[in-house]
């Protein structure tokens, strides 16, 4: 997110408090179907600015949110999408580019915290005895880093595609979410039980400065994207 | 009441003359057009055109302050504008001659 943007969304965060509580589900769930659009972070703030603008005015007038906009929201919002320019190759590179720079930064960070290694490191380290810096990477870890990732782009992608689905079709869809969380979980116990073999291993320090540039690769892309 | 299909094609040429007529913002666009006959026109309706219309370059926008807090959008027509809604004109009347010689004709 560049500084433009950054702006924008900082200044429509401080307007959403403004939307009655009557019309906040309505709103939330258009700008959470914009997001989930091809199209630029700019446009997408732009684009929920002027809704912002549309809403804040209508209850000011004292009208409902049906008389502006219609009753078809998801319609509407389609409409806007395809009024606007769609996202070029290079912006959707650069999205998936930073997300998953974030998700391996975080996940890595997690791991190295978490890891066998570090533990018995603090233990000796608090012990005083002697100490190894190095941290074993299994195919397991590598396995569930990159399931992760996909699982949770895909139930982003999934929550803002149906945004508007009616309240019987969002029941069906968390059952449907429940099996596919269910189905990764036990994808991830089976990784744990065969994913044992060290594929390499790594100073912890070299481990902590690749989470460190992988962090700055992020936050580098997103003033790109 | 217009049909949504006849409205279709008509409408950004409608609206880039309600623009040209002053600056304006979405809302008094489409109280506007109202006013000339084009019921159940929202503002909702022609949110989309306008974005598009802006995209085209037909239209230039700048946000002022509105009393309610959030800025709002004004549009006033550029250039490109003026010369697409003068095509639409000369395109509307084309159409509604031959329309109308067609009806007068069959009564």
């Amino acid at each position: 997110m560049n500084k433009r943007v950054r702006e924008l969304n900082r200044l429509n965060n401080e307007l959403d408090a403004k939307v009655e509580e009557k019309n906040q589900e309505i709103f939330t769930n258009m700008v959470c179907y914009l997001r989930g659009a091809s199209i630029s972070p700019y446009d997408q703030e732009m684009v929920r600015h002027d809704l912002l603008e549309m809403i804040l005015s209508a209850q000011e007038r004292g009208e409902e949110l049906q008389t502006v906009i219609g009753e078809n929201y998801q319609a509407f919002c389609d409409n806007i999408i395809a009024s606007l320019p769609p996202q070029t190759t290079k912006q959707k590179v650069i999205d998936l580019l930073d997300t998953v720079c974030a998700c391996l930064a975080i996940l890595g960070l997690i791991n190295i915290i978490m890891s066998h290694e570090t533990i018995t490191l603090i233990k000796n380290l608090v012990n005083g005895q002697p100490v190894s810096l190095e941290i074993a990477i299994t195919l397991g870890d590598i396995l569930a880093a990159g399931l992760i990732i996909v699982f949770a782009v895909l139930l982003v992608k999934s929550v803002m595609k149906n945004a508007f689905r009616e309240e019987a079709s969002v029941k069906r869809g968390m059952i449907k979410a429940g099996i596919a969380g269910a189905g990764a979980m036990a994808a991830f116990l089976l990784l744990k039980y065969i994913g044992k073999k060290i594929i390499f291993t790594v100073n912890i320090l070299v481990a902590l400065a690749i989470v460190l540039g992988l962090f700055v690769m992020h936050k580098i892309l997103e003033r790109l994207s | 009441m217009i049909s949504s299909q006849m409205l279709k094609g008509t409408l950004e040429g409608c609206i880039l003359k309600v623009i040209s007529q002053n600056e304006t913002y979405g809302y008094e666009i489409s109280e506007r057009l109202r006013s000339y006959g084009f019921a159940e026109i929202s503002e909702g309706t022609i949110y989309p055109l306008l974005l598009r219309l802006e995209k085209n370059g037909l239209v230039i926008t700048q946000y002022k302050q509105s009393p309610v807090g959030p800025k709002r959008k004004y549009y006033s027509l550029s250039e490109k504008g003026r010369e697409e809604m003068e095509a639409f004109y000369c395109d509307w009347r084309e159409l509604t001659e031959a329309v109308n010689r067609l009806f007068e004709q069959e009564v």
